[in-house]
């Protein structure tokens, strides 16, 4: 069904699920979406399946024209959404009706929001995922008309406070996990500099600046690269990577920051203070784990 | 072989430390193996000249078990010698030309080389798969002839033409789609070589061999290449 037009689009807006497994050997990252905890809310809200699609908004700015009445739900990076110039909720589901303006402001906190409807897109799936990366499928242009089912619930949800995650980090600590080539580094002298994202950023990676940490041997041959990969430029900045990442490269790796602490990264701007803590794998796996039974019980 | 942490879920496996041929050989069969499993546990199987990645399901295995099913798993494969025998060739077509390889000039000049013969030296051998990653279909073939070993541009380009083939020191490669790239290039084929539509999605596969063909302009443009 026909349910929106795109009147207006800003920098950069996907649409994304969980990923694309099961061709990372032949190149094919996994992608999906990059703040996985806001992306679950989003959905969560409008009781869609885990994996429904939802629109990936980077920095904001989007305007959409309504063409069947549906429900939607906003969350992540605040952009001051307005139905019909109507200031609307952050973190909430509402029904909008045919003819409805919905216009996404510029991000204020964070980076990336989240835009899922009842019962999600409706997206071709290349290669089991509706996700947009650099290679497969495209962003959303001016004019597209995008398709979901048709919904008949009309009840307006948000979420408690307690639930909802602080964006807009000025500050971050990362805690990572030692990996790949860490004996080839200081490790203390890496947990105890201070790093400030750099303006180049993406759903790649971000490259970080900051003191310099020099690896003790420069090359390293190509193997693949973990979700959250800390690693180490011949200029000695860390790149940490992301859901977009290149499936394999030749940089030597520290090791690899939380699946969870991944989420909060991509919600940091330019110039964002970064600092990484150490900590076991048994730990690490344990907050993880922890962290994906709380969100079953949401 | 050895196993280290990369992630929270994920592990490698190394199995040596220098790149070679046996060891190919090993990665291959292992890789191989493992995906022929069909195994759900792993989410991910990437290998990689002398590693294998394998990303894990952190609710059915800790990082201890992961270590010990595997093992299970390696000495349980049969190794067939035959295998690499009758490993396929893949045969690219590749237009070599000034104008098609906007570095094929530098080259000859650099190494005091016709243009014929740079053709004939990388035209000539049959090439290995170390690795498939960078972007999708992207191979990284080894071993080229030490004449026209050349390591890469100081200055990437920003854009390589779709189906460029380049050289990178001891490896060549080809570019699957348009892409920022430093690769010394020399020829391009009109051969897709990452396609979502078709059924084999890319002809390259670790281990495989591939062997480059020289065709005309006539034949490039003939078979859908593009100038």
């Amino acid at each position: 069904m026909n349910m929106f037009e795109v009147l207006d689009i800003g920098v950069m807006a996907t649409f994304q699920d969980m990923g694309r497994f099961g061709y990372d050997d032949i190149g094919v990252c996994n992608t999906g979406a990059s703040d996985e905890l806001s992306f679950f809310l989003a959905n969560r809200l409008l009781n869609n399946p885990q994996n429904s699609v939802a629109i990936e908004l980077t920095i904001g700015a989007l305007k959409l024209k309504v063409l069947q009445s549906t429900r939607v739900c906003i969350a992540g990076a605040d952009t001051r959404a307005k139905l019909n110039g109507q200031l609307l909720r952050n973190w909430s589901a509402f029904r909008v009706k045919k003819d409805d303006i919905l216009e996404f402001g510029y991000a204020i906190k964070g980076q990336l929001t989240y835009i899922a409807v009842e019962g999600g897109f409706e997206v071709k799936k290349i290669l089991g995922s509706s996700s947009a990366s650099r290679y497969i499928g495209s962003p959303i242009k001016k004019g597209d008309i995008l398709n979901a089912p048709l919904s008949k619930n009309r009840q307006k949800a948000f979420y408690s406070p307690k639930i909802i995650p602080i964006l807009g980090y000025k500050e971050l600590e990362l805690r990572f996990v030692k990996g790949y080539q860490h004996k080839w580094f200081d490790i203390k002298k890496f947990t105890t500099s201070k790093f400030k994202v750099s303006n180049r950023y993406n759903k790649m990676g971000y490259q970080l600046i900051g003191d310099k940490i020099i690896p003790k041997y420069d090359t390293l041959i190509s193997e693949a690269i973990a979700f959250g990969a800390v690693q180490i430029t011949s200029a000695g900045q860390p790149i940490v990577l992301l859901k977009d990442r290149q499936t394999i490269g030749g940089y030597p790796k520290i090791g690899s920051i939380l699946p969870m602490d991944c989420f909060k990264l991509s919600q940091c701007g330019a110039n964002t203070k970064i600092t990484f803590k150490e900590i076991s794998l048994k730990k690490a796996i344990k907050f993880t784990k922890n962290f994906y039974n709380k969100l079953k019980g949401i | 072989m050895r196993f280290e942490t990369s992630s929270i879920d994920s592990i490698v496996i190394y199995f040596a430390d220098e790149i070679s041929e046996a060891v190919l050989n090993r990665v291959t069969f292992y890789y191989k193996s493992l995906k022929s499993l069909n195994d759900n546990s792993f989410i991910s199987i990437i290998p990689s000249y002398t590693s294998i990645y394998i990303r894990y399901d952190i609710f059915k295995f800790d990082n201890k078990c992961i270590i010990s099913y595997i093992n299970d798993k390696f000495s349980s494969f049969k190794n067939d010698k035959n295998m690499y025998e009758y490993q396929k060739i893949i045969n690219i077509p590749v237009y070599y030309s000034k104008q098609s390889g906007l570095d094929l000039q530098k080259l000859s000049d650099e190494k005091r080389l016709s243009i014929d013969e740079i053709i004939h030296l990388h035209s000539f051998k049959t090439y290995l798969v170390y690795a498939v990653g960078f972007m999708p279909g992207f191979a990284y073939l080894a071993k080229v002839d030490d004449k026209i070993a050349t390591p890469r541009l100081k200055h990437p380009r920003k854009m390589v033409p779709k189906g460029s083939v380049g050289i990178a020191d001891y490896q060549t490669a080809v570019y699957p789609r348009i892409s920022p790239g430093g690769w010394n290039i020399i020829g391009r084929t009109p051969k897709e070589l990452f396609n979502t539509n078709s059924k084999d999605l890319s002809p390259f596969e670790i281990g495989f061999k591939v062997k480059f063909k020289p065709i005309t302009k006539k034949e490039y443009i003939k078979l859908g290449g593009k100038i």
